[in-house]
């Protein structure tokens, strides 16, 4: 069942942070694929992170949970995760539920330099 | 969080359509749910925002059965060492009123030891216990929800979304 997959691309497009593109869906059966990929870029050191979610159709409270522990994981460290464009579905439930002001929330490119210049 | 009563599934209306769906328990079955139950949201009536609260509904509580149901050392999921996947199977009935849709899912797993797991009251507590968003997202997003869990019968999960909701 592969279109039912996580695709998770990596792009490191500058020295100040790296983009993590996801398509597809991120719930309780994909969430696994992520979290392995992350633990990936970060224990090589990376700690400035963009995950790109113009291409994420869905996101479950574990796909959430994951992008939590990933930016408090971040804070700690001193580095930063930014959200950039989620798509009108997910945006709305990352809304509803709170996480808009959590998170750090880029709806347009232009806005994640603000948030890195900002660190 | 709204009262956990008893929801009666047994009253029928004729012009009810119900249609049941009985699967394995593997985590390729829940985009298939979520198009489910998204496909007769949609032919109901709902609004696209509705259809997204019952979308996620529907699979944090599969979710939860994929996680929870079937482990053998212990419901709680935890620390889980091993599942038996040839045991895991579920339900989910659908059942469109004229007004509401009533989704019950249930399994035959281990059910719930104690008192019933109501997951977080907030998302504060959520950011504190990182655990617990799914069971606090199905009573936020549905305008009736009720959970049944005796011990080694399985869990069943029925939750009520009425057309034009306030939720």
């Amino acid at each position: 069942m592969k279109s039912f997959d996580l695709h998770v691309r990596v792009e490191i497009t500058n020295q100040r942070y790296t983009i993590i593109e996801l398509t597809g869906f991120l719930d309780a059966h994909t969430v696994n694929a992520f979290e392995n990929r992350i633990e990936e870029i970060v224990s090589s050191g990376q700690r400035q992170i963009v995950i790109d979610l113009k291409g994420l159709n869905y996101i479950s409270s574990a796909g959430i949970g994951a992008l939590m522990a990933l930016t408090q994981r971040l804070r700690k460290e001193s580095g930063n995760m930014v959200l950039l464009q989620p798509n009108e579905k997910v945006f709305k439930i990352l809304d509803l539920l709170g996480f808009t002001k959590i998170f750090n929330v880029a709806l347009k490119e232009e806005d994640v330099e603000n948030y890195f210049q900002a660190v | 969080m709204k009262a956990v009563g008893r929801m009666d599934s047994k009253i029928e209306n004729e012009e009810d359509i119900l249609m049941e769906i009985q699967c394995s328990v593997r985590g390729e079955i829940l985009p298939i749910m979520r198009n489910f139950v998204a496909s007769v949201a949609q032919k109901m009536g709902f609004s696209r925002d509705e259809i997204s609260k019952i979308e996620m509904s529907v699979d944090e509580a599969c979710s939860n059965v994929l996680r929870h149901a079937y482990f053998i050392n212990g419901a709680s999921g935890q620390t889980p060492k091993h599942q038996d996947p040839q045991k895991g199977h579920m339900k989910i009935c659908v059942r469109a009123a004229s007004d509401h849709l009533q989704i019950t899912i249930c399994d035959k797993g281990l059910g719930i030891k104690g008192k019933p797991y109501k997951g977080v009251e907030n998302i504060d507590e959520f950011l504190n216990k990182c655990h617990g968003l799914g069971t606090y997202i199905i009573h936020k997003f549905m305008d009736k929800v009720v959970i049944e869990y005796p011990e080694g019968k399985g869990t069943t999960v029925s939750m009520i979304k009425y057309l034009h909701s306030q939720t």
